[in-house]
């Protein structure tokens, strides 16, 4: 006999990208019985830099510093944006909201919405963003003071050079310098790996062996930049001892993946989602799911150990595009996987993507996506939302270029947070739970 | 404003430009290779990689295929490390003409071009992948060969014997009177100008050849004929597999390594300007090869190409797609145009290269009063550490068998180590080159993996900045022109699985690295 789990819950969330998460955390904070389901995450790759807007790519270049005004342009040009959907203080509010939980979870952000910061990348340009994590504030004030520093980096780090760093923005910064080391313990590998250095520095021990390895290099540097491996569960805790040994400021590059400071985010999400009482099924695929003439929504699979029936009064698609295999794009044509929601066709004779790839305008395949109205349900070809308690959210949907406009964590943030509300002010209307004006934590 | 004395000029990095500074380079006069952008940027670096075995032109041009037959030959002796000899297959299937298939063993006799006529059972047996619509089947002497490095070490060759090699300079004005006093070049990045003075200008830049005469003042009737290739995810066939009928487009698989190339189609182009593979040429080319291999409907394409073939035009009506204009090369001698020191070679095959050296190496020495006669019969092609990294395999073989002291590996998806790169880095600074990711993807395989460039072009980078070989925020556009050249090849084929690796690569160059912020770009396309 098959063992058979039936769950019944408010809210399904389906995926565990940035925008995922936030779901789920808006639901379970504001007493929503929630489920979430993903087969992947695409928080590996994410930077941690939590960004809501610094280019209207569709009309220019300009790279602006004040993210509203940024996220103005954009939709000025861009009417179905979702940012448009969203009222100016929800879009604060919903990322005060998750700093705030973040923060309950050791990872500290510092920043405002009136003015993006400066962090340094990898690649020796500057990235701007709205939020940093703590691990990079102080390239924020290092680069604004253009004090003495140091980046130092790994041997057998790929991917990441001081020197290339120091090289390519000498002339904004004249007075950085570079200096190699090696990681304690990882002395004579060819190849060290981002991920095995930071948990090795969760243990105290290594940590320090690694500042006596740094301190020779000082020199007089008045802040110290090193590749993006400081820990992954006690960062705040590593951050503050390399501070105080090294006696200056120390601040984290973010680089290619894997990213750490990505990999913090999954972790804090996971713990305050778990404490919380958010049910997660990781690496699970969706077999089946539909949508019972009472609005409940039906969801399952079948494994091995049993099946597992998931009964919601709502879903919520967090799926992502390509790489988080929410779009497929296939013989010219982009399509939702897993209901198949109308998405707009594309241009047949063009070519989706431009000649020049690096065109700032973007690519026309990017603002293709789920049309959605501004609870963020998707929409029928009538312009009619699918269902009523069906949302999308984060960038699988239409109308906005994340990589462009360097705004996909706002985009996540924001829409999570819309949608959540929108499902709670119609279970209210239902008479199915208590209404909250707005969501608060 | 610096000059430079040379000898020979030659004009255009083509096979046949290398091919010819070899062959007179053997023959003690040293040259100087000037070309516009690198190593064959024309269609050597734009074609099947096929080395025939003569039997595709029996039918339409006997000797054509005589030439092929006696130039493969010598060039598996020559250059055996720039060939696979996989040998070839001729196939039909069901619909094909039978009058062909009848005439065709008859005809590579005349030819004396081997041929074996296989049953469709042998011929499935040795290649499972053919269509069970197959109906006959012939085996010829057909191989692969590697374009870059064959013309990388004529080169090389070249060099060792004194001659000298000048990349991005493109040739922008002649002065002259009863012959040519100095020819002008441009650095396509600084526009700076050298001067250049030599005895003898040859002009090998294959399809330019008709620019670069009118510098001169000399007009040439040239046809372009752009032609179509794709590139599987997968070796298909062990052999050069080609369809047995009158030729035309899409005729011919061709294994490279761990991939096959596919094509080819022959369509008019206006010019030379914008020469990029359409999808109506992709979706073509496996359509029509599925006939033979029917698995390519469902295989992976992971990256099309195009060039142009330099067509001289006889003077004679041209069918519309071109392909009648013959492929024989023209070797013209200018002093019939009043320039006394002045010669063009274009058209012609790879297969071929080494002949029309030979020709052209010949007319110089007449000119130039030497004697000394052709080596480049015998004389085998060298075979440095530096080139041999464009072999598909070589990297992880090699990996495999030794991880000492290699430093890392920096391609991920074609196994390509640090000391590789350093290897290809130091020889191009040998050269007065600079090592930036176009010169070193060119003689190696980084890049032409599933990442398209994302992440090996981060890793080769940081790993150039470290030793030293670039400087400022020169590495910049390095990474940025890399990604753009890479996606040249991909865009014309992108499918379900490199949407999401192009996505892939925007989160990291757009988002998080802002490349398209950084570096302006002037050319606009689109």
């Amino acid at each position: 006999m098959v063992k058979e789990r039936q769950i019944d819950c408010d809210l399904l969330i389906i995926g565990s990208g940035l925008s995922g998460m936030c779901a789920a955390y808006f639901a379970a904070a504001n007493g929503l019985s929630t489920v979430q389901v993903s087969k992947h995450t695409t928080l590996g790759f994410h930077s941690g830099l939590l960004d809501i807007a610094e280019v209207a790519s569709q009309a220019a270049t300009k790279s602006w510093n004040s993210p509203l005004s940024a996220v103005r342009e954009i939709i000025k040009h861009s009417a179905d944006h979702p940012y448009s959907k969203v009222a100016k203080n929800d879009l604060m509010d919903s990322l005060s909201q998750i700093i705030g939980f973040l923060k309950q979870e050791g990872l500290d952000y510092s920043g405002s919405t009136d003015q993006n910061l400066q962090v340094l990348t990898s690649m020796g340009t500057l990235k701007k963003s709205c939020f940093v994590p703590s691990t990079m504030q102080a390239c924020v004030d290092a680069y604004v003071s253009k004090k003495p520093s140091l980046i130092i980096d790994i041997k057998g780090l790929r991917g990441f050079s001081s020197r290339q760093i120091v090289e390519t923005i000498k002339e904004k910064w004249p007075t950085l310098t570079s200096a190699r080391i090696e990681f304690p313990g990882f002395e004579g590998y060819s190849e060290v790996s981002a991920e095995h250095m930071a948990w090795a520095l969760e243990n105290e021990k290594n940590l320090m062996a690694l500042i006596e390895t740094i301190k020779p290099h000082l020199n007089g540097a008045a802040y110290v930049g090193l590749p993006a491996i400081l820990g992954i569960l006690k960062t705040g805790k590593i951050l503050k001892i390399m501070v105080e040994k090294l006696g200056v400021p120390v601040f984290e590059i973010p680089s290619m993946p894997p990213s750490i400071p990505g990999l913090r985010l999954k972790e804090a999400f996971e713990r305050g989602l778990q404490r919380l009482g958010v049910l997660r099924f990781h690496r699970q695929l969706i077999e089946t799911i539909e949508r019972a003439k009472d609005g409940v929504f039906h969801t399952g699979w079948d494994k091995d150990t049993g099946s597992v029936r998931i009964r919601s009064k709502g879903v919520i698609l967090a799926t992502g595009r390509f790489l988080g295999k929410g779009l497929i794009f296939n013989n010219g044509e982009v399509k939702e996987s897993l209901f198949n929601l109308p998405v707009a066709h594309l241009e047949q004779k063009q070519n989706p993507y431009r000649i020049r790839f690096f065109n700032p305008q973007g690519h026309e395949i990017n603002r293709v996506g789920i049309e959605t109205d501004c609870g963020f349900r998707p929409l029928n070809k009538n312009l009619k939302p699918v269902f009523n308690n069906l949302f999308s959210i984060g960038i699988i949907n239409a109308h906005q270029d994340w990589a462009r406009e360097k705004s996909g964590s706002g985009i996540a943030v924001s829409s999570a947070y819309q949608a959540v509300q929108t499902f709670i002010d119609d279970l209210a209307q239902a008479g199915l739970c208590q209404p909250k004006a707005r969501l608060s934590s | 404003m610096s000059e430079i004395t040379a000898k020979v000029l030659i004009i255009g990095g083509g096979a046949t430009g290398t091919a010819i500074a070899r062959d007179l380079s053997l023959r003690g006069i040293s040259c100087l290779l000037v070309e516009q952008k690198d190593i064959n940027s024309g269609a050597s670096g734009a074609n099947h990689g096929l080395l025939h075995s003569g039997a595709r032109y029996v039918y339409s041009d006997l000797s054509a295929a005589v030439e092929c037959k006696q130039e493969s030959l010598i060039l598996k002796q020559i250059a055996p490390h720039c060939i696979e000899n996989t040998g070839g297959l001729f196939v039909a299937v069901e619909g094909d003409d039978e009058r062909y298939i009848a005439e065709f063993p008859a005809l590579c006799s005349k030819a004396k071009i081997s041929v074996k006529a296989l049953s469709v059972a042998e011929a499935r047996h040795l290649e499972p992948a053919l269509s069970a619509k197959t109906i006959a089947a012939f085996q010829v002497e057909d191989a692969a060969i590697d374009p870059f490095m064959l013309s990388l070490e004529m080169m090389e060759d070249a060099c060792r014997l004194g001659s000298r090699y000048l990349s991005y300079h493109k040739v922008i004005g002649f002065r002259k009177a009863k012959q040519i006093d100095q020819v002008v070049l441009a650095d396509i990045n600084t526009k700076q100008e050298i001067k250049v003075s030599a005895e003898l200008v040859i002009n090998a830049s294959g399809a330019w050849a008709g620019e670069v005469a009118a510098l001169a003042g000399i007009g040439l009737d040239m046809i372009y004929s752009k032609g179509s290739l794709i590139i599987t995810q997968n070796r298909l066939a062990t052999r050069v597999i080609n369809r047995l009928r009158t030729p035309a487009d899409a005729d011919i698989i061709v294994p490279g390594g761990t991939v096959s190339v596919l094509g080819t189609t022959s369509i008019l182009a206006e010019n030379l300007d914008n020469i990029r593979p359409t999808t109506i040429e992709t979706d073509y080319i496996v359509d029509e090869c599925a006939a033979m291999i029917p698995i390519l409907q469902s295989t992976r394409i992971i990256r099309a190409y195009a060039g142009v073939r330099p067509l001289v035009g006889v003077g004679e009506e041209t069918d519309e797609d071109s392909r009648s204009v013959s492929r024989g090369f023209a070797l013209i001698d200018h002093e019939a145009d009043g320039i006394e020191n002045f010669i063009t070679i274009t058209g012609g095959k790879l297969t071929t290269c080494r002949l029309m050296a030979e020709k052209t190496a010949d007319l110089v020495c007449r000119k130039l009063g030497v004697k000394e006669k052709c080596g480049t019969r015998k004389v085998k092609i060298g075979s440095s550490t530096a080139n041999k990294w464009t072999e598909p395999g070589l990297a992880p073989s090699i990996w495999i068998k030794s991880r000492e002291g290699m430093g890392g590996i920096l391609c991920e998806c074609e196994m390509v180590p640090a000391s590789s790169v350093a290897n290809i880095a130091d020889s191009l600074r040998a050269q007065g080159l600079i090592p930036d990711l176009k010169a070193i993807g060119l003689r190696s395989r980084i890049g032409k993996g599933p990442c398209q460039g994302a992440f090996c072009s981060v890793r080769v980078a940081s790993f150039l900045y470290d030793k030293g070989y670039l400087e400022n925020d020169s590495g910049l556009k390095i990474i940025h022109d890399f990604i753009e050249n890479r996606w040249r090849g991909i865009r014309p084929v992108i499918s379900a699985i490199s949407a999401e690796q192009v996505e892939m690569m925007e989160s990291l160059h757009c988002n998080l690295f802002g490349l398209e912020l950084a570096v302006k770009d002037d050319e606009i396309l689109d």
